[in-house]
């Protein structure tokens, strides 16, 4: 009896112990695309811990409006202090999480930020008109072909959407009828 | 000898199972400030009488629009909002099939905008409509269908393999809230009565497709038809909630499948001036959802089309739900002045550990 009580209290503790952490590691990007709600879905809820989100910005791709350089994952307060003030500013909640999405639209592109620890990092960059391009030369109306020649052909592919990965960071075109129509650059979880 | 063996051993299992689950409990999320949320599908079980005349189904669009008390108040209709955080299109129909274990209303509302979502988003979320169902076959087929695939069904059974990591997070709420949690909604609606305007929104993304997913589509049709088989009206609905973004090929979609199936299909954001809402004063959040005031028109609006068109009784003259509901109401009208009274005090909802 002895031996089993100790059995059956061992195999609960093995058990207790193999429960995962509350944090998801390794799960989807939270694309503006697809509306994913808020904080809970931002990468700060998933950026391991060994790793700040400053560290994840230093190796994916990065926008550059007039000059100024928007990586992924990069602290947005310093970025936003040089792009000026946004035409228009929208934040909300996620519902039933705390933290803030902070939207900021400048004329042609929007910038997406989430929150970690009472900072705030770059999410997201949307693309809205053709008198922005990717640092590599790719507009809004461009051809596929254009893509592929700025960014090569190991992309992935669903439907309209060509996604490229690098590092902690993606950049999705979508492509109809032969043209771009949507560009982002996303911090990928 | 053996025989007292066998008492000592029977006597320790119980102690040991019986710490397990008091543990359990201990470490679970209680949901009761601050992310109330995940109390909403819990709430349900209590409700002395369930034959309600309308259910709602869906996600934030729906527990935080519609005022069932509003609905009992100006029509004498009464009604539950089944709802919880992105309650996604799978888990609306598995709550529907359980709900008519206890039930069978005579209308059940679907807000459609759920069917932007194909496949599991979060367990966070997961969490906070799974956890709070009773345990049944119904369940645990809700739990199949949700799951992201870091997850594991043994962890939605026995909750202590998840949370037991939270014994560092423990608070007061954790212990006050041990085998029982104080009400915090209003018949499945969660209440907040501060005000936030509605600005500029913004632009809406283009997508690489405007289509729902067959997964989506294929519980619509199942939620269709589980309404048909019981004789119940189906009515989707799009809250009048101004973000995230509801394209118009979405709403094309909805019409369509609407007028294929022999539903009715409402997109409130094409009614506000009819319902009277306005999002200078009737959001809490800038137009993501709607306030107490927003919801209370909302109802008003809706209630009338729900009372005409399904000529629901008004059961303001029956004794028993006349009493049943006047505890809501006086419940409901606690709240909405406590609310009040700490917005005017502190400037937020402090009780609710929210800052605006």
């Amino acid at each position: 009896m002895k031996k089993t009580m100790i059995g059956l209290i061992a195999l609960l503790l093995v058990l207790s112990g193999c429960g995962s952490k509350t944090t998801e590691e390794g799960s989807t990007s939270p694309s503006a695309l697809t509306q994913t709600e808020g904080a809970a879905a931002s990468p700060a809820a998933s950026t391991p811990a060994s790793e700040t989100p400053e560290q994840a910005s230093g190796d994916g791709f990065v926008f550059e409006a007039n000059g100024i350089a928007i990586p992924m994952h990069a602290e947005a307060a310093p970025i936003l202090k040089q792009l000026g003030k946004p035409q228009s500013y929208f934040e909300s909640q996620a519902c039933a999480f705390p933290g803030l999405n902070k939207i900021y639209q400048y004329s042609s592109f929007d910038v997406y930020a989430y929150e970690k620890d009472g900072v705030d990092y770059i999410a997201s960059v949307i693309l809205f008109d053709d008198t922005v391009a990717t640092k590599e030369g790719v507009t809004l109306f461009n051809k596929k072909s254009d893509v592929i020649k700025a960014y090569g052909d190991k992309f992935t592919n669903n439907l309209n959407l060509y996604v490229y990965d690098q590092g902690k960071s993606q950049l999705r075109f979508v492509i109809e009828n032969d043209q771009v129509t949507s560009i982002e650059y996303l911090a990928k979880i | 000898m053996v025989r007292k063996k066998l008492i000592i051993g029977a006597v320790a299992i119980v102690l040991l199972l019986g710490s397990l689950y008091v543990l359990q409990r201990l470490l679970m999320p209680k949901y009761v400030s601050g992310i109330v949320e995940g109390s909403l599908i819990g709430e349900y079980y209590k409700e002395d009488r369930k034959d309600f005349d309308v259910v709602f189904l869906g996600d934030c669009e729906v527990y935080e629009n519609f005022s069932p008390v509003k609905l009992w108040e100006k029509y004498g209709i009464t009604s539950y909002i089944r709802g919880s955080a992105q309650q996604l299109i799978w888990q609306s129909y598995y709550l529907l099939e359980e709900t008519l274990k206890y039930e069978k209303p005579k209308v059940v509302v679907f807000n459609v905008l759920a069917m932007q979502y194909n496949e599991p988003q979060k367990e966070e979320y997961n969490r906070m409509t799974l956890d709070g169902m009773e345990l049944s076959a119904i369940k645990l087929k809700s739990i199949q269908a949700s799951m992201m695939k870091s997850e594991h069904l043994v962890d939605y059974l026995a909750p202590l393999l998840r949370f037991h990591s939270r014994w560092d997070q423990l608070s007061e709420d954790d212990f006050t809230n041990l085998f029982g949690k104080e009400k915090l909604f209003h018949n499945g609606y969660y209440m907040r009565v501060d005000v936030k305007p509605a600005g500029r929104v913004p632009r809406a993304p283009r997508l690489p497709d405007y289509r729902f997913g067959s997964n989506a589509y294929s519980y619509l049709d199942r939620l269709t038809e589980l309404c048909k088989e019981n004789g119940i009206k189906l009515v989707l609905v799009k809250a009048p909630t101004i973000y995230p973004h509801w394209y118009d090929e979405w709403d094309t979609q909805m019409e369509q499948y609407a007028a294929a199936h022999d539903l009715t299909y409402i997109n409130f954001l094409k009614h506000m001036d009819d319902a009277g809402i306005d999002l200078q004063t009737d959001t809490y959040d800038a137009g993501l959802h709607l306030n107490v005031y927003g919801a209370e028109k909302l109802a008003t609006y809706f209630g009338a089309f729900l009372a005409d068109t399904y000529r629901l009784q008004d059961h303001r003259t029956d004794e028993t739900w006349s009493g049943i509901w006047q505890k809501k109401i006086d419940f409901y009208d606690r709240m909405k002045q406590d609310q009040l009274d700490e917005l005017a005090k502190y400037g937020y909802l402090k009780r609710y550990k929210v800052e605006t």
